[in-house]
């Protein structure tokens, strides 16, 4: 009886932890904040390219949560923000051919670039039927469009949240969830079973690089390429990994930041990394089941995440009453802050403070 | 006994306990994570290293701070009683200079080597100009006085003018000037022993009040809270604000014409609220907290032991819509145990209770 309760409480007390059912959100911005015009349906995700565009997924329906009607109105799409144009605001892209978005549910985002200056976009897909796969486009600036180059498909994505490109067709991604039906992905958070992975995709072929993570979500590079970063929102944490010459991951440290990490965004300049974050979880799922229902957002910037010293500083916090509810990523640009949402709006802050 | 009323006891009494630990784990701020963030460029002021717990404004921009704390009712690491007390000064205009201390005048026995300044209040008389200063004094033997001063700015000293005494001042924290030798004060607990004022804390006392001072009778205008703590004015002299330190809260008064107070409402932080301090030009409430007391409590008892930080910025604190922002946190990597933040012109000035002093820029828009 003992055993059984201590581990009982033990579980309880992960979940209240995890939650963030006792936490107080505070509210304070790093300059002057706007809600950018035009984006209501989520932007769950960005990308930069060096010149400081922002690609944005916009309309996801994640799977694994019982959801309010009205998310199924939502038009799922690419949009672009450009830093040097702040005011201009998020513009769809088009993406080319139509027939892609006739089975097109975008999630994780990643930009590559290559020597020649193509602009590559790589979108986790959730195809209908479970059909998770990654669509690698190519960016035409003249023309705001994306051209669909390949579709890949492979059995080891099979619950992919996040994506990061290694090569003009290989990356890692992370494996969210084992499971693809609704309620057994609550029942594996809930249960807090470590069944989530991060995989390596290259040329027709894929493994899995890391295992029994309890929620794998953002996945992202350091400059150097060397390091993988690996968010996982239910064990509050950035995950680290030395990354070897043959693509598999070796678990470096952990970085402790105490709430629902989401997607990770690298700044080029200085390897810091931008954490979007939602700081009460269990706001957030009522938010998904009541689209009215307030919930948080937050930012944390990490310096020298791979050191000894990784120092972690608060950039944006907000109890829901900025009106940005769920932000799931934080981009850094050029004394700029772009916040994008699982499902709500995008929000753009000058960033006064000194970094 | 009959069985179903042992049961009816025991789940009763269940739930009293279970609720005073609840309550009790959300005032010590215990399962609290905090962050880091600064509204600017932060550095510590030379020059006080020994606390500043409360800070006070002239309309000049003169920041005068009671220093060298020795806080009763709690277990304290030794190192704090060899710490000097005495009342710092420190200029917005001339932030190099750091903080000085101030000459105190006569150098007598009974001023200079009986002097424990805690809650500090500035009196600036319209008509002379003079600038007077109150000061909480946890004279030796638990002899709590309010000691007046009036500042020369000529030869930076403050020459006494007198002390008052009064039963009802017996566990002075704070203190709020309204008139050249009036002013209410807040008694933070209600008995005056080390062990009985931890019961006190412990369990959650409302034995603390706030009384009003003026020619020699004083009167308890404010009782029933946990834990009265600082106490300030509005800009229009309508609304006294009293921080309820173990509440987690911040209480709004209305100043009736015969200096009695009627509660309005509360505030909540959901941080340990210490002082407050007004802002002239907005009537922004700037609040110096301790996410956590816990934490606080370790630090007090041994010195090296981090503790965090927290100020808080209450806009439209008396209006429909009260928004609380964050201006300050750290977790105890720069600076421990703020007690205060003072904002004047873009600048934040931030004292703690037995730490450093420091100072701020402000580069977010307000």
């Amino acid at each position: 009886m003992a055993v059984l309760s201590a581990v009982v409480v033990n579980h309880v007390a992960k979940i209240i932890s995890a939650s963030g059912m006792l936490k107080h959100v505070y509210n304070h911005v790093p300059g002057t904040c706007r809600l950018v015009p035009g984006v209501e349906q989520g932007s769950e995700d960005i990308a930069l390219t060096s010149s400081g565009l922002a690609f944005i997924s916009s309309g996801i329906l994640p799977p694994g949560f019982i959801l309010d009607p009205v998310y199924f109105s939502f038009q799922q799409r690419i949009l672009v923000f450009d830093f040097k144009n702040p005011t201009k605001g998020a513009k769809e892209v088009q993406i080319v051919p139509q027939s892609v978005k006739e089975d097109f549910m975008p999630h994780g985002l990643s930009v590559y670039e290559d020597k020649s200056g193509q602009v590559r976009l790589f979108v986790v897909n959730h195809g209908k039927g479970y059909k998770d796969r990654v669509e690698i486009f190519r960016f035409d600036s003249d023309s705001n469009s994306l051209h669909h180059i390949e579709s890949v498909k492979h059995p080891l994505p099979y619950s992919l949240n996040d994506i990061v490109a290694t090569g003009p067709d290989s990356f890692y991604a992370t494996n969210d969830k084992y499971s693809t039906g609704l309620y057994s992905k609550m029942a594996e958070t809930w249960l807090l079973l470590p069944w989530s992975n991060v995989v390596y995709y290259s040329g027709g072929e894929a493994i899995i690089v890391a295992d029994g993570l309890l929620y794998a979500n953002g996945v992202n590079l350091s400059p150097d390429g060397k390091l993988v970063y690996v968010a996982n929102p239910t064990a509050a944490a950035v995950t680290v990994y030395h990354r070897h010459d043959d693509n598999t991951l070796l678990f470096s440290h952990d970085i402790i930041l105490h709430t629902g990490v989401d997607n990770i965004c690298v700044d080029p300049a200085n390897g810091d990394l931008w954490v979007g974050a939602i700081p009460r979880p269990i706001d957030f799922s009522v938010h998904m089941q009541n689209a009215s229902h307030p919930c948080g957002s937050q930012v944390l910037r990490i310096e020298n995440p791979a050191g000894e010293n990784s120092s972690i500083t608060e950039m944006f916090s907000d109890d829901g009453r900025a009106g940005l509810w769920g932000s799931s990523v934080g981009c850094y640009h050029n004394k700029q802050l772009l916040i994008g949402t699982v499902n709500h709006r995008l929000m753009h802050c000058t960033v006064d403070v000194p970094l | 006994m009959s069985r179903a009323v042992v049961l009816v006891f025991a789940v009763a009494s269940s739930g009293i306990v279970l609720n005073h630990v609840a309550k009790l784990l959300m005032a010590t701020g215990m399962l609290k994570h905090v962050y880091n963030h600064a509204p600017g460029t932060c550095r510590f002021v030379p020059g006080a290293e020994q606390g500043s717990e409360d800070i006070e404004l002239t309309s000049s921009g003169l920041a005068f701070i009671s220093s060298g704390l020795v806080p009763q009712g709690f277990i304290l690491d030794p190192l704090y009683l060899s710490y000097e007390q005495g009342i710092l000064m420190y200029d917005f205009q001339n932030p190099t200079a750091g903080a000085k201390k101030l000459n105190i005048f006569p150098k007598s026995a009974e001023v200079e080597e009986d002097f424990m300044p805690h809650g500090i209040s500035v009196y600036e008389d319209d008509h002379s100009g003079e600038v007077r200063l109150f000061v909480v004094n946890h004279a030796k033997g638990h002899q709590e006085r309010v000691e007046i001063f009036r500042f020369d700015s000529d030869s930076n000293s403050l020459y006494h003018i007198k002390s008052i005494e009064h039963p009802l001042l017996y566990s002075l924290n704070d203190i709020l000037a309204i008139g050249p030798e009036s002013f209410y004060a807040s008694n933070d607990k209600y008995t005056t022993g080390l062990y009985t004022r931890m019961a006190e804390t412990w369990f959650l006392l409302p034995w603390s009040n706030v009384v009003y001072y003026s020619g020699g009778e004083a009167t308890i205008v404010a009782d029933g809270l946990v834990y009265a703590n600082g106490i300030s004015l509005s800009p229009g002299g309508k609304l006294v604000y009293v921080a309820d330190f173990t509440s987690g809260v911040v209480k709004i008064y209305h100043r009736r014409d015969d200096n009695t107070l009627l509660f309005s409402r509360d505030i909540s932080i959901h941080s340990s609220v210490h002082k407050i301090c007004v802002d002239p030009a907005s009537g922004d409430l700037w609040v110096g907290a301790h996410p956590s007391a816990f934490h606080l409590a370790e630090h007090l008892k041994d010195a090296s032991r981090p503790c965090g930080s927290q100020v808080l910025r209450i806009e439209n604190p008396a209006g429909e819509n009260v928004t609380v922002t964050e201006m300050y946190s750290d977790d105890g990597r720069w600076l421990w145990g703020s007690s205060i933040g003072c904002y004047h012109e873009k600048q934040l000035l931030i004292g703690t209770i037995n730490h450093k002093l420091m100072h701020c820029t402000v580069d977010l828009p307000l």
